[in-house]
C-alpha cells in the first residue's frame, strides 16, 4: 500500500496579518474591542512618555538616589557595599562562566548578565557623578566580569567553586557590616541600614532561611510522631492566621518582653529578620506540602523495597521530585517577600519603599516642586523592583523547563 | 458459611527436602475492620518459582507486599532467609535488601535517569562503589536488552521498557527472592512479552520468584507450582498442570473459565 505523504498547511495561517486576523479580529466584538482598548493604552502611553520627559520633576529622585540605596550608611564608606555586590557578581560569575565552559548553565548565566548588565550601567554613571564611589564601581564591574572570565578559561577552577562561595559569602557581609576599629573597616550598626540595602538584606535572609524551615516543617506535618506533627500544624496554622504586620509587631514588642530584655538590646533589624522569615517558612511549607502530596506512595514504596531508610527515601527520592513540582509557588513566594519587606517600616526600618514613600516627598527642597515628587519616586520604585522579580520570575520557568527533563 | 464452622486450612507448603527461603505462618491482615489476609501459610523453597493467581480484592498483592513489609500483618510469623520479619527496623532493612521487588506501575524514579534508577540503591544501601554499580547495573541493562536507554529518563523509555528497567534495579540489589506484583497489567498488550520473556530466562536460570500475575501462559511454562487465592485465602494449590487440566475447587473452575 502507498503512504499518503505530509503536505505543508494551507497558505494564510502564518504571518503577522494572520495573527492579527485570529487574535484581534475574529469577530465585530472582538474587533472593536482591540481598537477601542489598543487606541486607550497608545494615548496612555503617549501622556506618561510627556509627563516623564517634560512635566516630571526627577531632580529630588537624583539628590537622593544614595538615600534610597543605603539610608545612613556613610557615605565615605559606601565603596563597602558596592564591593559587596561585585564579590557576590564575581562569585555568580564564576559559577556562570564554570557552568557555560561545560556547556550548560544558561539559567545563572542569565542571572548574572542581567546584575552585572546593571553593574556596569551604575559604574558608566558613577564614573562622571559620583565621585565617592567612582573607583569602588570600576571595581565591582572589574571582579564582576572577572569571575565570569576566570571561570571561561580556567575550568580546574571548578575544583575551588564551593571554597570561593564559602569564603566570598561572609566576606560579602563582613563588607557591609564590618569588622571593628576606627579604620575603613569599622562596623556600621544595623540602625543606619536602609533602603535597598535594607530590602536585599531581609528578603535575601528571609527566603534562605525559610526554605531549609519550610521544608522541615512540611516534613513534620506529614510525620507520624504526634508531637512533631502537633507541632508543624500547629505552627503553620498560628503564623498564618496572622497578617505579616501583627507578627512584625509582636516581634518588635513582645520578644523583648517575653525574653525580658530591653527593646534596644535586639536590633530592629534582627527583630524584623526573625519575623519575616518565621512568617515565610509556615508559607514554604505548605507550598513544600502540596510539592509532597503529588508524589505517588508507589515512589515511597519503590524506594523503600530496594531498601532504601525513611531519611534516604525523602532525601532522594521524595524531595528532590516534591520541589520540582512546586518551584512556581515557592518563586512566586520569594517574590511576594520581596515586596512584602516594605512593610517593615512599621517597626522603625527605613527600606527603600519607604524613604521613597515618606523621607524623600518630606525633604524641603520636595516640598518646593508643585504636586510634590511623589509620583516620579513612585515609578522609579516600582521599576526597582520589577527589575529583580522580573528575573527571578524568568529564572523560575527556566528552571521549571530544565528540570522537566523526562518528567512523565 | 457461618464464623463458627471448622473451615479446612489450605497450606501452601514447599515440598519437603528444598531450603526454605520464605515462610509464612498464620498470617492475618486487616485492613480497618476488613479482614484481608486469613490464615494463610506459605512457604517457597530456594530456586521455586510460586505463581499466584486469584480474581482482584483476593488479597494477593497484599500478601506478597507483607512479605517485604511494604504493609503490616497483624497476626502471624514470616520469615526471609533465615530473619524474622518483626517491627525492629534492622530487620525489616535486612529482608527488604534480600528481596527485590517489580510493581504494576513500575515505580521509577522519574526524576533521574535509567542508570541512577538502577545504581542508587546498590551504592546507598550495599555501599558499592559507583563504578562497580554501574558495571553490574549494566549488566543486568543487557540482560533485560536495553543497555542502549541507560542514560535516558525514564519518562522517555515505553512501558515495557520501564518495566524491564525495573526489574534490572530490583536484580542489581542481587536479591536472594524477587517479587512481582501483576508485572504486566499495566502494560500494552504488544510489550507483554518482551517482559515475560525476561521473567522466565530469570525463572530458568533458578531465581526464587514469587509472582502475582493473570499471565496464565507464563504460569504454565515455567510455574512450580500456582497458588488460588480468593476472598483473603488460599483456596487451592497444585502444579500448573493440576489446576489447567483438573482443578478441584468450584471457584478455581470458575475463575479458570473467565481468564481462560
Amino acid at each position: 500500500m502507498q503512504m499518503i505523504p505530509s503536505r505543508p498547511p494551507p497558505p494564510g495561517e502564518r504571518g503577522l496579518v494572520a495573527w492579527a486576523r485570529r487574535n484581534l479580529f475574529s469577530g465585530p466584538v472582538n474587533g472593536v474591542t482591540s481598537v477601542v482598548v489598543g487606541t486607550l493604552v497608545l494615548l496612555a502611553a503617549w501622556n506618561l512618555l510627556g509627563w516623564v520627559t517634560g512635566g516630571a520633576s526627577w531632580q529630588p529622585l537624583w539628590n537622593n538616589l544614595k538615600l534610597l540605596a543605603v539610608y545612613r550608611y556613610p557615605a565615605d564608606l559606601l565603596w563597602r557595599p558596592v564591593l559587596a555586590a561585585g564579590t557576590l557578581l564575581m562569585l555568580t560569575g564564576l559559577s556562570a562562566g564554570l557552568a557555560r565552559h561545560a556547556g550548560k548553565g544558561r539559567i545563572i548565566g542569565g542571572v548574572y548578565w542581567w546584575f552585572t548588565g546593571l553593574a556596569l550601567a551604575l559604574t558608566a554613571i558613577a564614573i562622571p557623578f559620583w565621585e565617592s564611589v567612582r573607583v569602588a564601581w570600576v571595581a565591582a564591574s572589574l571582579l564582576a566580569l572577572g569571575g565570569y572570565a576566570a571561570g571561561r578559561l580556567a575550568p580546574g577552577l571548578v575544583r575551588i567553586q564551593t571554597w570561593a562561595w564559602a569564603v566570598g559569602l561572609p566576606a560579602a557581609v563582613v563588607l557591609v557590616y564590618g569588622l571593628g576599629g576606627d579604620g575603613p573597616m569599622e562596623v556600621v550598626r544595623t540602625v543606619e541600614w536602609g533602603g535597598f540595602l535594607l530590602t536585599l538584606v531581609l528578603a535575601s535572609v528571609g527566603i534562605t532561611v525559610a526554605f531549609p524551615l519550610g521544608i522541615l516543617l512540611a516534613l513534620g506535618r506529614q510525620s507520624r510522631l504526634p508531637a512533631i506533627k502537633g507541632f508543624s500544624i500547629g505552627y503553620i496554622e498560628l503564623i498564618r492566621g496572622a497578617p505579616l504586620i501583627t507578627w512584625l509587631f509582636i516581634a518588635s514588642l513582645m520578644v523583648p518582653l517575653l525574653l525580658d530584655v530591653s527593646p534596644d538590646s535586639i536590633p530592629a533589624l534582627t527583630r524584623a529578620m526573625v519575623a519575616v522569615t518565621l512568617f515565610a517558612s509556615a508559607y514554604m511549607a505548605e507550598n513544600v506540602r502540596g510539592g509532597l502530596q503529588s508524589i505517588p506512595n508507589g515512589q515511597r514504596e519503590a524506594a523503600r523495597a530496594l531498601g532504601l531508610s525513611g531519611w534516604q527515601t525523602t532525601r532522594l527520592i521524595v524531595l528532590p521530585q516534591a520541589l520540582r513540582a512546586v518551584i512556581p509557588a515557592i518563586v512566586g513566594q520569594a517574590i511576594g517577600l520581596f515586596k512584602d519587606t516594605s512593610l517593615v517600616f512599621i517597626v522603625g526600618l527605613f527600606d527603600f519603599f519607604e524613604i521613597g514613600r515618606r523621607v524623600i516627598p518630606s525633604q524641603p527642597e520636595s516640598l518646593l516642586y508643585p504636586g510634590g515628587v511623589l509620583l516620579e519616586i513612585s515609578l522609579f520604585m516600582a521599576v526597582v523592583y520589577w527589575f529583580f522579580t522580573y528575573r527571578m520570575s524568568i529564572a523560575s520557568r527556566q528552571l521549571e523547563k530544565e528540570l522537566g527533563v523526562g518528567e512523565r | 458459611m457461618s464464623a463458627t464452622e471448622a473451615v479446612p486450612r489450605v497450606a501452601a507448603h514447599a515440598p519437603e527436602g528444598g531450603e526454605r527461603i520464605i515462610t509464612i505462618d498464620g498470617l492475618n491482615k486487616w485492613f480497618g475492620d476488613f479482614h484481608v489476609l486469613k490464615d494463610i501459610d506459605l512457604s517457597v523453597n530456594r530456586g521455586e518459582v510460586v505463581v499466584v493467581i486469584g480474581p482482584s480484592g483476593s488479597g494477593k498483592s497484599t500478601l506478597i507486599r507483607c512479605v517485604n513489609r511494604l504493609e503490616e500483618h497483624q497476626e502471624g510469623v514470616i520469615t526471609v532467609d533465615g530473619t524474622p520479619l518483626t517491627d525492629d527496623v534492622r530487620n525489616i532493612d535486612l529482608i527488604r535488601r534480600e528481596t527485590g521487588m517489580v510493581f504494576q506501575q513500575f515505580n521509577l524514579f522519574p526524576h533521574i535517569t535509567v542508570m541512577e534508577n538502577i545504581t542508587l540503591a546498590p551504592i546507598r544501601v550495599r555501599k558499592w562503589k559507583k563504578s562497580k554499580a554501574e558495571e553490574r547495573a549494566m549488566y543486568f541493562l543487557e540482560k533485560v536488552g536495553i543497555p542502549e536507554q541507560a542514560h535516558k529518563y525514564p519518562g522517555q523509555l515505553s512501558g515495557g521498557q520501564q518495566q524491564r528497567v525495573a526489574i534490572a534495579r530490583a536484580l542489581t540489589m542481587e536479591p536472594k527472592v524477587m517479587l512481582f506484583d501483576e508485572p504486566t497489567s499495566a502494560l500494552d498488550p504488544e510489550v507483554i512479552g518482551e517482559v515475560l520473556q525476561v521473567m522466565v530466562t530469570l525463572a530458568k536460570e533458578g531465581m526464587t520468584m514469587v509472582v502475582v500475575t493473570h499471565e496464565m501462559g507464563f504460569a504454565r511454562e515455567v510455574g512450580d507450582r500456582v497458588i488460588f487465592m480468593d476472598a483473603g485465602q488460599i483456596v487451592e494449590v497444585g502444579t500448573p498442570e493440576h489446576f489447567f487440566e483438573n482443578p478441584q475447587e468450584e471457584r478455581t473452575r470458575s475463575f479458570l473459565s473467565k481468564i481462560l
